[in-house]
């Protein structure tokens, strides 16, 4: 019995020290503003992939070369899109995961935003 | 009427429900995960190899094998017993059973057939399919209790006892060699519906198999009769049987002569048998059990495993892992390389290769697992066929699946599970509100993304802990000398180490959405 529970407790202290050692250190950075410059032609959206961390502030400034009402998913943000008026998205990413950004008409998604956890990430 | 005509009206359907299926599948099933991060990844593997290590460290040296699984009967308890077995109560589940069925088929054909507007894609591709399939393996075997197919069939053969008819059941005799062949087929053809087919998503498709099932099922229970049907060709109540074995509940008959006569061959032993809803149904209350037992036991009973159960057992690991396969980006490569020729062919053209893996991995995950049941035999001087050894741990390989299977799919119950909230109020998606849930929203943050890497990583290792202790239970038991038990399950730890790390490795990959890809999988990584 007693050779079970060294077991246990070696066990334990090695898959602890392994952990503290892979994890990566929590990001020392504070929370950054981060904006990108999207232009959406036709269907397609450049660029389209955003990657932000947990408690940044994220700005999206968008342009497009028709009328397109955007709905970023998990925020539920939604900003419509003309020729004439460029719109901005401005918002804090509290929430982590991987997030689609589609034309709210066709349903289609055009790109995505990745919102990384701040600790562990 | 010759069976060609009856074949051709539902493959044109299917035909056409392919096409027309791409444009409104998506919006679907959506996920929100991010892959589970390398470092993650690396550590789940390590503490999988050295928790194994440890585990065999424990049984070095033990001498005792495993008794019986402790078990008590709830049905002992006074409240339990008022609580749970009123006829009542039973006749309540099963017409709630049949109505979500029937719902099932009038909102596939009738609703509105935008896939998130309609009660059945998500009925059934996630409270029943991914939830329901949960709950009997952590709770107990509701299917039994609630299988619509088995209600209806009931009900008519009731009313048939009543007429002239006398009854619905043939009995004919069923061929020995049929086996459970025509539940995996049939399992098969689900599982292809699952992951490859694009139209997967579609309400009117969904009623349409869900119809064709039915009239395969019934026609099985009237000719062969309803429990050897079900134990035998009816794929979810063999399906939902081998997820049932990990419950912690079970329902047993204890007295064996009962066992003896039953039309299915139930596997009895010394303490009755375990799970055979026939005998239960039979039985006195007087011999019947509702055990609550520990978890997991239920899949190392030491029951026989025949060719054609440990055929549907492997593919049912197999396609979890399919499953999982099929969205990473080693296979979007592999598909990048063939997609010319699935343009060429068109439509149907993209479900080839898909089909492919489905039909190829088994049999390599078979193979695979045949050469370790060898290396198993031979480590342990085992004079036994190297079929009896891989039936004899196949059951142990389970924990590995359904923990796999639970961490990849319970952010999609969680999430999109939440939609049949107001999918209930309005299930054709006309604007009805009968329950004042309709205008619900789902709350798609509900998990945050470094919460759902650690659940995973920790179900996954939690189901290999459990793997490799059963594994060297049945060790135990089958071999009954310590020693070499022991060193049996050396290729078993090792098969083991790997299945789990390929189960982390899917989970570490990115998560692949492309306008090409067909089917449901686009949308249920």
């Amino acid at each position: 019995m007693s050779r079970q529970i060294t077991l246990a407790v070696l066990a334990l202290l090695i898959l602890g020290g392994l952990f503290i050692t892979l994890r990566p250190d929590a990001s020392n950075a504070e929370p950054q503003d981060v904006s990108f410059d999207v232009s959406i032609t036709g269907d397609t959206m450049e660029p389209n992939e955003f990657a932000a961390r947990e408690g940044d502030t994220v700005k999206l400034r968008i342009r497009a070369d028709r009328e397109v009402e955007l709905h970023l998913h998990g925020y539920d943000e939604e900003v419509s899109v003309t020729e004439d008026s460029p719109a901005t998205l401005n918002f804090e990413a509290d929430k982590t995961g991987n997030w689609p950004i589609e034309d709210h008409e066709t349903v289609e998604q055009l790109g995505r935003l990745v919102v990384q956890p701040r600790e562990g990430g | 009427m010759r069976p060609a005509h009856w074949l051709a009206v539902p493959g044109v359907l299917l035909l056409v429900a392919a096409f027309v299926a791409r444009a409104e599948a998506h919006g679907f099933g959506q996920r929100y995960t991010l892959p589970v991060p390398l470092w993650l990844y690396l550590y789940g593997s390590a503490a999988v190899v050295i928790l194994s290590f440890v585990l065999v460290g424990f049984f070095v040296g033990e001498d005792r094998g495993p008794g019986r699984y402790r078990r008590y009967d709830l049905l002992r308890v006074r409240w339990v017993q008022t609580l749970l077995t009123p006829p009542a109560l039973l006749l309540a589940l099963r017409v709630l059973g049949v109505g979500l069925f029937a719902l099932v088929v009038l909102s596939g054909i009738l609703g509105e057939q935008a896939p998130s507007l309609n009660f059945a894609p998500t009925f059934v591709w996630v409270i029943w399919w991914v939830g329901l399939g949960i709950f009997i393996a952590l709770v107990g075997n509701l299917w039994a209790l609630v299988n619509p197919w088995k209600t209806i069939f009931d009900w008519a053969d009731a009313l048939a006892a009543r007429l002239p008819v006398g009854g619905l059941e043939l009995h004919a005799p069923y061929p020995r060699w049929l086996g459970m062949w025509p539940a995996l087929v049939l399992y098969f053809a689900f599982v292809w519906l699952e992951i490859v087919f694009a139209g997967a998503p579609r309400p009117s498709n969904i009623a349409l198999f869900a119809l064709l099932y039915s009239v395969i099922t019934w026609t099985g229970m009237t000719y062969f009769g309803r429990d050897v049907w079900l134990r035998q060709g009816e794929a979810f109540s063999v399906f939902f049987g081998i997820l049932a074995r990990f419950a912690p509940t079970e329902v047993r008959v204890t007295d064996p002569r009962v066992c003896a006569d039953c039309d299915t061959s139930c596997q009895s032993q010394s303490d009755g048998c375990v799970n055979c809803y026939e005998c239960f149904e039979f039985a006195d209350p007087a011999q019947r059990e509702l055990n609550v037992r520990p978890w997991a036991v239920g899949l190392v009973r030491g029951e026989e495993i025949k060719g054609d159960r440990l055929a549907f057992v492997l593919f049912m690991l197999a396609s979890v892992t399919v499953d999982g396969l099929l969205v990473t980006s080693a296979w979007l490569q592999l598909e990048s390389l063939t997609s010319p020729v699935a343009q060429a062919v068109g439509g149907w053209g993209y479900t080839v290769l898909p089909t492919l893996g489905l039909l190829v991995v088994p049999v390599l995950f078979g193979v695979i697992y045949y050469v370790f049941a060898g290396l198993m035999r031979r480590a342990s001087a085992w004079d036994e066929r190297v079929h009896t050894v891989a039936a004899g741990f196949v059951y142990s390989l389970v924990p590995i699946a359904l923990a796999y299977q639970i961490a990849h799919y319970y952010t999609l119950l969680l999430i999109q599970g939440q939609s049949v909230i107001p999918l209930l109020s309005d299930p054709f998606g006309w604007g009805w509100n009968i329950f004042g849930t309709a205008s619900y929203t789902v709350n798609t943050a509900l998990l945050g993304a470094a919460f759902v890497w650690y659940s995973q990583v920790a179900l996954i290792v939690a189901g290999h802990v459990i793997a490799v202790y059963l594994a060297h239970v049945l060790a135990l038991r089958l071999l009954r000398n310590p020693r070499r038990a022991l060193r049996s399950q050396y290729p078993m730890l090792a098969l083991m180490v790997l299945y789990t790390v390929s189960s982390l490795w899917i989970l570490s990959q990115p998560i692949i959405e492309e306008e090409s890809r067909a089917g449901l999988l686009l949308y249920l990584k």
